[in-house]
């Protein structure tokens, strides 16, 4: 499974909107040849008597903006964070506990290849490929019946949170025709 | 899309910091007694105001776009125990029904197309009809995906195709 990038995109949607909202206001105004200022003289009026609100509105508006926007920045270019996890006085590295449950995981009957990350303290993403035909509720089942159990069993905790994805791999396309009589061929070759 | 919106997201957050910071500066100068920063007098009739216009509402419309091809669609399995989170794709689900459906006798090749409500396959063979198949083969499809740990289960059609049902 791959990192969320949820609210990236709740944030593209919104700015996305926003944008196709302002731009198509513009455009069908300008269709309609409403000939009056962009910045309208009521509202700058209106703005000039109230100076005070308008100027505190703007500047928390673009404050808003700026941390917003550094905010999405930072998530974005940020690297995802694998923690250690302390047992008692011992500390597991993210990469030795990511190891050992990959390995358990490719004990599964089924499993082609297994990606793990720790992604909390401790919580765990797996990704599993399953060969073509593996039985995916086998696969469902021993999943935490033998790998998530042993780790849970291993870090002394009752919950584990995990967010696993099981990917069923593709049929292999056949490479092999079906082969022509010798019979048949014998005579093309004699003629 | 995914690696679109990756690239993007940084670019649109500093945009965003960049005009917020703008605004700041300009609210700022003027409570300092400085005027407002001069801003061209356009009219809604104006060439750029329409060229303004079409562009943001493209932008926005590819940002759109962008954003809804991003998110990987995923079909929820149960949860087998406190706060594990089991999911596959509908590619994985579709490939689940397919290996069953290709196993019945009589199914030359079907082809399935999965998604988190609905399941549809689509079966050709030489030796049988679709009255014949069809109902088999929906059985079979239910069957594989019953046996799948869902919450809830999609629906299922199935079309045949064979000779023996052309006229």
């Amino acid at each position: 499974m791959n990192r969320s990038n949820r609210t990236e995109r709740v944030l593209a949607t919104v700015l996305g909107a926003l944008a196709l909202l302002v731009g198509g206001a513009a455009v069908v105004l300008h269709r309609f040849a409403v000939d009056r200022p962009v910045l309208d003289p009521v509202v700058l009026d209106w703005a000039r008597g109230h100076l005070l609100p308008v100027r505190v509105g703007l500047l928390a508006l673009g404050l808003l903006a700026v941390l917003l926007g550094l905010l999405w920045a930072w998530r974005a270019i940020r690297p995802e964070r694998h923690p250690d996890v302390r047992l008692d006085d011992v500390v597991v590295t993210a990469r030795a506990l990511a190891a050992a449950v990959r390995a358990d995981a490719e004990q599964v009957d089924g499993v082609d290849g297994a990606r793990v990350s720790v992604v909390g303290t401790p919580a765990l993403r797996l990704r599993l490929t399953l060969r073509h035909g593996a039985d995916l509720a086998r696969v469902w089942r021993e999943l935490d019946g033998r790998v998530l159990s042993r780790a849970r069993d291993a870090l002394g905790v009752d919950v584990l949170p995990a967010a696993v994805r099981l990917d069923l791999a593709k049929r292999e396309r056949q490479r092999v025709r079906q082969a022509v009589p010798p019979g048949r061929m014998a005579g093309w070759r004699s003629r | 899309m995914r690696v679109l919106l990756r690239v993007l997201s940084p670019l649109l957050g500093v945009a965003l910091a960049a005009a917020g910071a703008l605004v700041v500066f300009a609210v700022a100068r003027h409570w300092a007694g400085r005027p407002w920063p001069t801003w061209p007098d356009w009219s809604w009739v104006d060439r750029p105001v329409l060229v303004v216009g079409a562009c943001l509402a493209v932008g926005g419309l590819v940002l759109l776009v962008v954003a809804a091809r991003s998110g990987v669609s995923q079909v929820p399995l149960d949860d087998p125990a406190d706060g594990v989170r089991v999911v596959t794709t509908p590619a994985s689900l579709a490939r689940v029904v397919g290996h069953r459906v290709r196993a019945e006798d009589g199914v030359a090749d079907a082809s399935v197309t999965a998604s988190r409500r609905r399941v549809r396959v689509r079966a050709t063979s030489r030796l049988h009809d679709e009255a014949t198949l069809r109902p088999r083969l929906l059985e079979v499809a239910r069957a594989a995906l019953a046996d799948l740990p869902m919450p809830a289960r999609p629906k299922v059609s199935v079309v045949v195709l064979s000779p023996k049902d052309r006229p």
